[in-house]
């Protein structure tokens, strides 16, 4: 029968598909998003990522030893690569990303993420939509890729399929604690809905000003 | 050649009726007109509600779990494809309440009679029905805007995932036939081709009891 | 006997009813004019929906709720035997080969026939009714008009004769029996997309019809 994450996914889609016409994502994906607006996209993403570091972390604290590695791998990959890429960007971008405050979309995303990782089953739940949802976005993206080279390396980056084994290992994760009664359906749907919600309004942050 | 293979080699005539369907393009392009909307909503939300009571007979006479388990990971897109049609409907003010018209009814009651003729039979039609879906749709798939209000249903069945299915549904079918597809197989697949062809036809031309 | 359910349908249906009596197939094997071409095709399409409709109504006996109503249901099968004979030897006088590919519609009328038992034997019994109906009622138009005179009588015959009459008259006592109060909105759906299915084949053999 089909798995928890599977199911979640399938009812995600709408929540990808509005992302793909917001107008933040339209401008990335036709290579011509105002510069201002993604040098601010980059300042709350990197603090947002700075939290979703954390959040593994939490996860980690709860998770069986079979998932550690998944966990610490997760973490890893967000210091290290995503954070890198941002840095990258910020600089051919002139962000400032020591500088930067979070918005209140930011900062209401961080904050429910850390404390649905406080329960490990609705913490992964909570973490699918960005991971999948980024993946999933990433490839949609990169059927047509923008001539702009930013851009396009951006949406290299979320298309690559290391990036998509990670969401799988995410997705697997969940359903492996669904399978062992750590989360129920309901929980990890009120909490799969939530984080798509914030994952939309996010693409909000360089019109809204930090 | 492999069963599956064999199938779509012996339809392979109506193949291009299915990558140059009109109905398909003018969904891709934007430029269905709001009647054709309406019927192709109506149509799709009927054929697709009795389309999971095919699922859910074809689960049911499944010989192994491997075969029940690849054909149940179909049954949230199914779901979401419901899902998906009743919000649209209700965004743009269509009754989906409405009589079908004879195509949907007389496939979709081919489909389920097909479930006393064993399942191997059951199955080709099954994997006709969903390869004719993927290939008219992927046929439009790179020059759909994002924008166009059709494009979650191009996407969902064109889609990397649809195609995954798919090709465990194929090996489902080689595992089934291994010496080749029986007749019965191949009228059934392609049975199947022609009513899609039919009911996309009926959608966008209208068609009437 | 009260039949009232039966006849509940029927009302219902009566517009539609009326163009299924009248049909100008029908009308044209009455009174010899029909092109032989229509015929063929009829007969070949016929004979298809026939092993179809044989299908069905063994599944129908084998859902039947209880043994009075399997009686019933049983006894018409034996006569579809002659009936196919009677296309098999037609077919053959006229060099028709049987084992062609039928027309969308029938393919999609005899599924819709099979697809009904799925639904409960209220609503296949309704869809049995509706079908034997529909023939009994336009055959026995012309009956009259064509003894001696049709090419078609043994045709016209079957399906207009006391034996048929009868058959459909028992199943009406089904559907009085399955139904008491009158025919449910399941029960008045499908006995409606049974006649409309009913015309659309006499359209499709008469003009011919291609996928």
């Amino acid at each position: 029968m089909p798995t928890l994450s599977r199911t979640l996914t399938e009812r995600g889609m709408p929540g990808v598909h509005a992302q793909l016409v917001h107008p933040t994502v339209a401008g990335i994906a036709r290579g011509d998003l105002d510069p201002e607006a993604f040098r601010s996209w980059l300042e709350q993403d990197y603090l947002f990522l700075l939290d979703y570091v954390r959040v593994f972390s939490r996860l980690a604290w709860q998770a069986p030893d079979q998932h550690l590695g998944d966990l610490v791998d997760l973490a890893h990959s967000t210091w290290h690569e995503e954070l890198s890429l941002h840095r990258g960007l910020a600089a051919e971008f002139g962000a400032d990303l020591i500088g930067a405050v979070k918005g209140e979309p930011c900062r209401a995303y961080t904050a429910f993420l850390l404390d649905a990782a406080a329960d490990y089953g609705r913490g992964l739940a909570a973490l699918l939509p960005c991971m999948w949802g980024y993946s999933t976005l990433g490839r949609l993206l990169a059927e047509r890729p923008p001539a702009e080279p930013r851009y396009a390396k951006w949406i290299a980056t979320y298309a690559d399929s290391g990036f998509a084994a990670l969401a799988d290992r995410s997705a697997r994760m969940l359903d492996d604690a669904h399978a062992e009664g750590r989360v129920d359906e309901p929980t990890a749907t009120a909490a799969f809905d939530e984080a798509l919600g914030h994952e939309l309004r996010f693409w909000d942050v360089p019109r809204t000003g930090s | 050649m492999s069963a599956s293979r064999l199938l779509l080699a012996h339809s392979s005539p109506l193949w291009p009726r299915v990558l140059k369907h009109p109905f398909v393009h003018a969904v891709a392009d934007g430029s269905l007109d709001r009647d054709a909307f309406a019927r192709w909503m109506v149509a799709d939300y009927a054929y697709n509600l009795e389309y999971r009571r095919f699922l859910a007979g074809l689960i049911t006479i499944a010989p192994t779990s491997w075969d029940a388990d690849v054909i149940a990971e179909g049954l949230p897109s199914h779901k979401g494809d419901i899902e998906l049609i009743r919000q649209v409907a209700v965004r743009h003010g269509i009754d989906l309440d409405v009589e079908p018209g004879p195509t949907v009814i007389g496939f979709s009651a081919y489909l389920h009679s097909l479930l006393q003729r064993g399942y191997e039979v059951a199955l080709a039609a099954l994997f006709s029905s969903e390869m004719v879906y993927y290939d008219g749709w992927s046929s439009v798939r790179g020059q759909a805007s994002w924008e166009n209000l059709y494009w979650p249903f191009i996407e969902t069945w064109s889609s990397q995932f649809f195609a995954d299915w798919i090709a465990g549904l194929s090996r489902l079918i080689d595992a089934s036939a291994p010496d080749g597809p029986s007749m019965p197989m191949f009228v059934a697949f392609d049975r199947v081709v022609r009513f899609e062809l039919l009911f996309w036809t009926g959608i966008y031309a209208g068609e009437t009891w | 006997m009260s039949v009232g359910t039966a006849r509940a349908l029927l009302a219902r249906s009566a517009p539609l009813w009326q163009r299924l009596t009248t049909h100008p197939f029908v009308a044209a094997t009455g009174d010899g004019s029909l092109d032989p071409a229509a015929f063929d095709r009829w007969l070949v399409e016929d004979h298809v929906f026939v092993l179809g409709f044989r299908r069905f109504l063994a599944g129908l006996v084998g859902i039947a709720p209880d043994p009075r109503a399997a009686d019933v249901l049983a006894a018409g099968l034996a006569p579809l035997q002659a009936e196919l004979e009677l296309f098999r030897r037609e077919a053959a006088s006229r060099r028709l080969d049987l084992g062609g590919e039928p027309q969308p519609t029938t393919l999609g009328y005899t599924s819709y026939l099979h697809a009904s038992l799925a639904d409960g034997y209220q609503v296949a019994v309704t869809v049995l009714y509706g079908a034997e109906k529909a023939y009994y009622d336009a055959w026995a138009a012309v009956r009259a008009g064509a003894r001696g005179r049709s090419p078609y009588w043994p045709f016209i015959d079957n399906w207009s004769s006391d034996a048929f009459a009868g058959w459909v008259a028992a199943v009406a006592r089904l559907l009085d029996a399955v139904a008491p109060a009158g025919p449910t909105a399941a029960m008045c759906l499908a006995f409606d997309r049974v006649v409309r299915f009913e015309l659309r084949f006499w359209d499709a053999v008469h003009a011919g019809e291609t996928w």
